[in-house]
């Protein structure tokens, strides 16, 4: 009866403590095309799907997502090395970007998936944690990671990036809210002045369009600002939005880098 | 008699081995791109990809925008393009298409090294493909997203450019959208 009661207790202790890794990400909040991430696998209190320590043992990792699964993980019975974790200790696991895998480097998650041109498709990733063999294996496990956030703001540029030859739109939200001035909430005419970093001098006023959610207008700053870029100097431009008719009621200030166009 | 049924045998195999037609087989005739492209072609929409937020999945007001009328007084309709057999001819107008593409008379061909589209081409299934040109000297790949149009009443076609920083990285994308005059 006592063999029992202590069979008992062994079995609902290990159910109560056994626990999934704990993992946690450097930096806390990367996206899956953010470089240099260290995930950090603690597996004090962690088990395999026997409910088996996997404290102290040598671990790889079968990575999948919802997109594809990784390109590191080779055959299920032939797992490859790029696959084994940096065993910091017996209690403490790394998998570190980047990833090297015979020729092949994988920077990024979205590297290591193979969506490297889609990384906005991964929605998801699952792993489990085995040996080589594999002799035991985790149940299927989640990673954490940050989703892409389209964050809206009072003002920006269509496109985000651009070079000097492309077209540029100068867009303001007035819907958006907190505005930085909620003098301009009673604008009816809206401009914007576009500025060269470091030629104020060629700074022009443009009038905007409401075109949607925003008032707004395009230009290209090579041709805007044709001197500037002729001499190689248009690198940046600073832009901010104002009531036409009571230019004194400024929004908040934008700023882009422009590359230089390949052609 | 053993020869006989042995001969016979390595006769058959033979004879269905080496057999074959004197052509391949086919089922109808190929499009003909080359004559569908023939003619001049003028832009009636042009759309902008963000290629940032288009990776990211971001909304469409901030991935694709509608740029047809996006700088006053320089509309893309002004552009205008006659293609010929190996020959391409372009007015700009008053239109930015400048920025992309440069005036006057120079040649086109097909880009061939992608043999899946190319093999897509040939079946006239939509297809990601495109032509080289050069105008006066400067090279501008000028990619088709879809031939859906090709064969309308007015036919349309769909045209994209991607412009590359100068390290190389792709920045944006450009989609032109042109009638058949």
């Amino acid at each position: 009866m006592k063999k029992l009661i202590t069979y008992i207790c062994i079995f609902y202790a290990t159910v109560i403590f056994a626990q999934d890794p704990l993992v946690t990400g450097t930096p806390s909040n990367y996206t899956v095309i953010d470089e240099n991430v260290t995930l950090t696998f603690d597996v004090t209190n962690a088990t395999d799907n026997g409910g088996n320590s996997l404290v102290g043992k040598d671990l790889y990792i079968w990575a999948f997502s919802n997109a594809a699964d990784s390109k590191a993980n080779g055959d299920w019975t032939n797992i490859k090395a790029a696959a084994r974790l940096n065993k910091i200790s017996d209690t403490e696991y790394t998998l570190k970007f980047p990833i090297t895998d015979g020729a092949e480097t994988y920077n990024t998650f979205a590297e290591m998936f193979g969506v490297e041109a889609a990384p906005g498709s991964i929605t998801s990733i699952g792993y489990l944690l085995r040996d080589q063999a594999p002799t035991f294996q985790t149940d299927d496990l989640t990673i954490p990671f940050s989703p892409f956030k389209f964050d809206a703001a009072e003002v920006r540029t269509f496109p985000s990036s651009a070079t000097t030859k492309d077209i540029l739109l100068l867009r303001f939200n007035k819907s958006f809210t907190p505005l930085s001035n909620p003098a301009l909430t009673g604008a009816e005419n809206i401009s914007v002045h576009v500025e060269p970093v470091g030629n104020s001098t060629s700074a022009v006023d443009l009038k905007t369009i409401k075109n949607g959610r925003y008032f707004e207008t395009g230009i290209i700053p090579s041709i805007t600002f044709e001197t500037i870029d002729t001499m190689g100097d248009l690198k940046e431009l600073k832009y901010y939005f104002f009531d036409t008719d009571n230019p004194s009621i400024k929004s908040v200030e934008g700023s882009i880098i422009l590359k230089k166009s390949g052609i | 008699m053993k020869i006989i049924k042995y001969s016979l045998f390595a006769f058959l195999i033979i004879l269905f081995i080496k057999c074959s037609p004197d052509e391949n087989g086919t089922f109808g005739e190929k499009t003909d791109r080359n004559a569908q492209l023939i003619g001049t072609w003028k832009i009636e929409k042009v759309y902008q990809i963000d290629l940032d937020a288009e990776k990211k999945n971001f909304p469409g007001f901030a991935t694709k925008v509608d740029i047809t009328n996006a700088i006053s007084n320089m509309p893309f309709s002004d552009f205008e393009m006659d293609i010929t057999a190996g020959t391409i001819t372009t007015k700009l107008g008053m239109s930015p298409m400048g920025s992309i593409i440069n005036e006057g008379e120079g040649t086109w061909d097909w880009i061939t090294n992608d043999e899946v589209n190319n093999a897509n081409q040939e079946l006239g299934i939509n297809a990601s493909k495109g032509i080289n040109t050069n105008i006066n000297n400067m090279n501008v790949a000028l990619l088709i997203t879809t031939y859906d149009g090709i064969t309308n009443a007015t036919p349309t076609l769909s045209l994209q450019y991607k412009r590359t920083d100068s390290k190389g990285n792709n920045v944006v994308r450009y989609e032109y959208i042109l009638a058949k005059q």
